[in-house]
């Protein structure tokens, strides 16, 4: 018998004439909607997963250091970095980062690409303070070299431009280590080099579970999204896209749920019984200790100037 | 309401730390109570979930949209203490693998985003929604939560950064840090809040929970949480704010700081002074380097840190050593 | 012949919602048993509490001679139970959640507190027996689902299991990987495994099982007997929800295909090429 003979006749009704072509794009051309932002959202985050286990996996100078010696090393600079309250520390730590860059095949525009943004941000934050509103008073500047001063006399600037480029500087001094450590460690050597570094197995496995179901997720919000852009026809109001976020929304929270319980069971299934047990590490290298002794005197010197 | 890296002073991030080690070990041990391990995958899900909400653009009326957090809807459904570890997740997964900043200032953010917003979105939702509540109260209980919670996070961002201009400033008294004061980041982070991000985590925290609700999907075990009495969690809350306090009052630390900062995390060269007392044998003849240039001086700095370094090292390779065997 | 799994009116429910409603059935050492049934016919719970995941709300389940239940299922035996029971998920996503699949194939071992470089020995033997040591490196979530279900696979064959529990093995296989799948389960069989599978999947069950129990709709027990028996029950399997009237047969193979225009032969043709 033939499937569609139920069918009502307006669903065997085809239609003659193709969509008309000069409509496209007709009318005003109106902001994206909620749907297509979401999407970017995911779409380029998405990037950025799998970006983050191509990019990484390199040779290079940090790649070399052993995970917990690396995240201990850059931890430590890091520190030094907001820790220093010398203009001549903190550009030397610069230098260091940018150097350590290029050893590790990272690239300095890569580098800038990520550091940027914190950096601009931190300076449009600081423009009050730029024109001298916050720091009045006499020019007392213990730090930073005096091309600052002369760069800038005599007008209310000068009392808040070396603040304001000493604070930008130790913002983009921690964000680019920050950035650095993340372009040269997978997420696999991040996990290992946190467990070894004492960080309690619980967060570890969890940290690493999280990342690891994010594909999950963002499978599933990306077909929502999807689905909601491909039914959307022309506008939905506010009240209709807010529908649609809280269905979305709780349909994530849901599926996240049902995979929660069945990972559990899955663990168990293999034998866990609350406490993870893994490989200890391969043992540290004289790399990795010169490496170390290095982050440590950039730390103590930052502790001194 | 993230804060980054570089606007907190190291001794407020280690302070924070401090105060979050004992809540983290709490949660952890609150969290695996539940039967079966299978609350560990739930916090991994529960955080990926909130990485996953802040994708989606909430529609506010006016035309206008932005992201909401999802913790206090985290904390509605899994519970305060998992919703606390899912939080805390988030946050270092963003700083240790996006590359997203606020390593640093981990324990901060932490304290901010998930302990105050899970806490006090669960149980200003458990307040408001004693006995059945009707329909009315269904959707105003978690809206009211998703808004009191996140302003009183960006609150206590506003006074953890307002509070750096007065313990983090070198001898001049040039603020080292954040340089705005209380009057200055508390409107400047509260009325973003108040009238914009607040009532998009209300709407999206109410949106979500009535979804939530219709699907039946809550889980966090009553029996698990009700142990602890909102009282204790509340006193709780009192003592780890209590630092702030401190610090927004001022003088106390203000003093402190001048005098002992520059000993542990000194800012200025006469840290040096205290660094030497700290390695005695390394600089034995420190005191008539104290009437010597500040070249020697430095020199001397120079080679402690390098013998210190060298000592640490030398420390980790034997405990590497005696661990292997 | 002794038996590894002995279940007696077995029930459970999800809430309001009943999921198995008093199965009983025994599995012997080294059979292979096939668990038919619909959609939600309660094949994965059972498979679950056959794995000590869940536990009955009514009835009894023995492994081995030891009862399976909350209070049984700790320590010595649950050590033991997790070695010898190996499960396969249906959804390979949910099984791997380890940094790469090296790590993958070891937690389970690791979890049994194998000696560090026993279990890296019997990793990279295990790698080398499936073919897939060239995705050893490889974080999980970047495989493909074949290569995923071959690592989930592997991750339980780590430990050496005697009794292989599998819930819809096929399910969203390609052809060439369902091949390798038939290929390993039969060589298993030979190697005196007890191997469960949950599927509706007539001809893998048909090909691999000795027996076969059938879920119909109210959750209870159809029919249990040989699987050339069971298969050639229409009536019953109509009833139950596995076939319905537009399924025929290719030999000994019954088929069920959908209404949809889209269906045809060529999805089956693999496996009727190596017969």
């Amino acid at each position: 018998m033939p499937p569609l003979n139920g069918a009502p006749s307006w669903f065997k009704e085809a239609r003659e004439t193709p969509c008309p072509v000069h409509a496209a794009g007709r009318g005003r051309h109106h902001a994206r909607g909620y749907v297509d932002r979401s999407l970017d959202n995911i779409t380029s985050f998405t990037k950025r997963l799998i970006a983050m286990d191509n990019g990484t996996g390199g040779r290079g100078a940090l790649q070399s250091i052993e995970p917990s010696a690396r995240l201990f090393g850059l931890l430590a600079i890091a520190l030094a970095a907001a820790i220093t309250a010398h203009s001549i520390v903190l550009g030397l730590i610069i230098l260091a980062t940018a150097m350590l860059a290029l050893g590790s095949r990272v690239g300095l525009v890569e580098l800038v690409k990520r550091t940027a943004p914190s950096a601009v941000f931190a300076f449009i934050m600081m423009t009050p303070a730029f024109l001298g509103f916050i720091f009045p008073g006499e020019e007392t500047l213990p730090m930073g070299p005096s091309a600052y001063k002369t760069a800038l006399t005599s007008s209310q600037a000068a009392y808040g431009a070396p603040s304001v480029f000493f604070f930008v500087s130790r913002v983009v001094a921690v964000v680019s280590l920050a950035a650095l450590l993340s372009l040269t460690t997978t997420p696999g050597a991040l996990f290992n080099g946190l467990k070894r570094l004492k960080v309690p197995p619980l967060f570890v496995a969890t940290l690493f579970m999280t990342f690891r179901y994010l594909f999950i997720l963002l499978t599933i919000a990306e077909d929502a999204a999807l689905a909601g852009k491909s039914r959307t026809i022309g506008r939905a109001d506010t009240a209709s896209s807010r529908r649609w976020f809280a269905s979305r929304a709780a349909l994530i929270l849901k599926k996240a749920m049902n995979t929660a319980d069945e990972v559990g069971m899955a663990m168990a299934s293999r034998g866990f019984t609350g406490t993870f047990k893994t490989f200890t590490g391969p043992p540290l290298v004289g790399r990795d200790y010169l490496w170390i002794g290095f982050s440590l005197f950039v730390f103590f010197i930052s502790l001194g100037f | 309401m993230h804060i980054p890296d570089g606007y907190l002073s190291p001794k407020t991030c280690g302070l924070f730390f401090a105060a979050m080690l004992p809540v983290w070990y709490a949660a952890s041990r609150w969290t695996m109570r539940s039967p079966g391990f299978k609350g560990f995958p739930l916090l991994a899900l529960g955080a990926a979930f909130s990485f996953i909400i802040m994708m989606f653009n909430v529609p506010i009326p006016g035309g206008s949209s932005g992201h909401m957090t999802g913790t206090v809807v985290l904390g509605i459904v899994l519970g305060p203490w998992a919703a606390l570890i899912a939080g805390s997740i988030t946050l270092a997964l963003q700083a240790l693998l996006f590359g997203d900043g606020g390593i640093l200032a981990f324990g901060a953010n932490s304290f901010n985003m998930a302990l105050i917003m899970s806490f006090s979105g669960f149980y200003i939702y458990k307040a408001l929604s004693f006995g059945t509540p009707g329909r009315v109260r269904g959707i105003v209980a978690p809206a009211v939560a998703g808004y009191v919670a996140i302003n009183l996070c960006a609150f206590a961002t506003a006074l953890e950064l307002g509070a750096q201009p007065i313990i983090a400033v070198d001898p001049q008294g040039v603020p080292l840090y954040a340089p705005y004061s209380l009057a200055i980041t508390v409107p400047a982070m509260m009325i973003p809040h108040l009238l914009f991000f607040g009532p998009i985590e209300a709407l999206g925290t109410a949106l979500v929970l009535s979804y939530v609700r219709k699907q039946e999907i809550t889980r966090h075990e009553n029996a698990a949480y009700g142990g602890i009495s909102t009282l204790m969690v509340g006193l709780l809350v009192l003592i780890l704010l209590t630092p702030i306090g401190l610090i927004a009052s001022g003088t106390p630390w203000g003093e402190w700081s001048v005098a002992e900062f520059s000993g542990l995390t000194g800012f200025v060269p006469a840290g040096m002074a205290r660094l030497g007392e700290m390695w005695p044998g390394l600089a034995p003849d420190y005191g008539q380097a104290g009437q010597a240039s500040v070249l020697v001086k430095a020199g001397y700095y120079v080679l402690s840190a390098i013998a210190g370094s060298a000592i640490i090292v030398f420390a980790i390779y034997l405990w590497g050593r005696l661990c292997r065997r | 012949m002794d038996l590894v799994y002995r279940l007696d009116k077995v029930s459970y429910s999800y809430g309001a919602s009943k999921a198995l409603d008093e199965v009983s059935f025994s599995v012997s050492r080294g059979g292979s048993l096939a668990i038919l049934g619909s959609n939600g016919s309660g094949k994965s719970t059972l498979l679950k509490i056959m794995n000590g995941l869940i536990f009955p709300s009514a009835g009894t389940i023995e492994f081995a001679g030891a009862t399976l239940d909350e209070s049984g299922l700790t320590g010595g035996l649950l050590r033991c139970f997790r070695e010898r029971v190996g499960f396969v998920f249906s959804e390979p996503d949910v099984q791997l959640f380890c940094p790469t699949v090296f790590d993958e194939l070891a937690f389970g071992p690791l979890q049994l507190e194998l000696s560090e470089k026993e279990v890296k020995e019997r990793v990279h033997e295990l790698l080398d027996m499936l073919g897939i040591s060239a995705l050893s490196e490889r974080p999980p979530y970047t495989l493909s689902t074949g290569e995923k279900k071959k690592v989930a696979i592997a991750s339980v064959l780590s430990t050496n299991p005697d009794v292989l529990l599998m819930d819809e093995p096929t399910n969203g296989l390609d052809p060439r990987t369902q091949v390798w799948l038939f290929e390993l389960l039969r060589e298993l069989k030979t190697l005196e495994k007890t191997c469960v599978m949950a599927t509706h999947d007539l001809s893998l069950a048909e090909d691999l099982a000795d027996r076969a129990i059938v879920l119909d709709e109210t959750h209870g027990k159809a029919a249990d007997g040989a699987i050339s028996d069971v298969l050639r029950d229409r009536d019953m399997l109509l009833k139950a929800n596995i076939i319905h009237e537009h399924s025929h047969r290719h030999g000994h193979v019954v088929h069920s295909h959908t209404h949809s225009p889209f269906a045809s032969h060529d999805e089956h043709l693999p496996f009727l090429k190596e017969r």
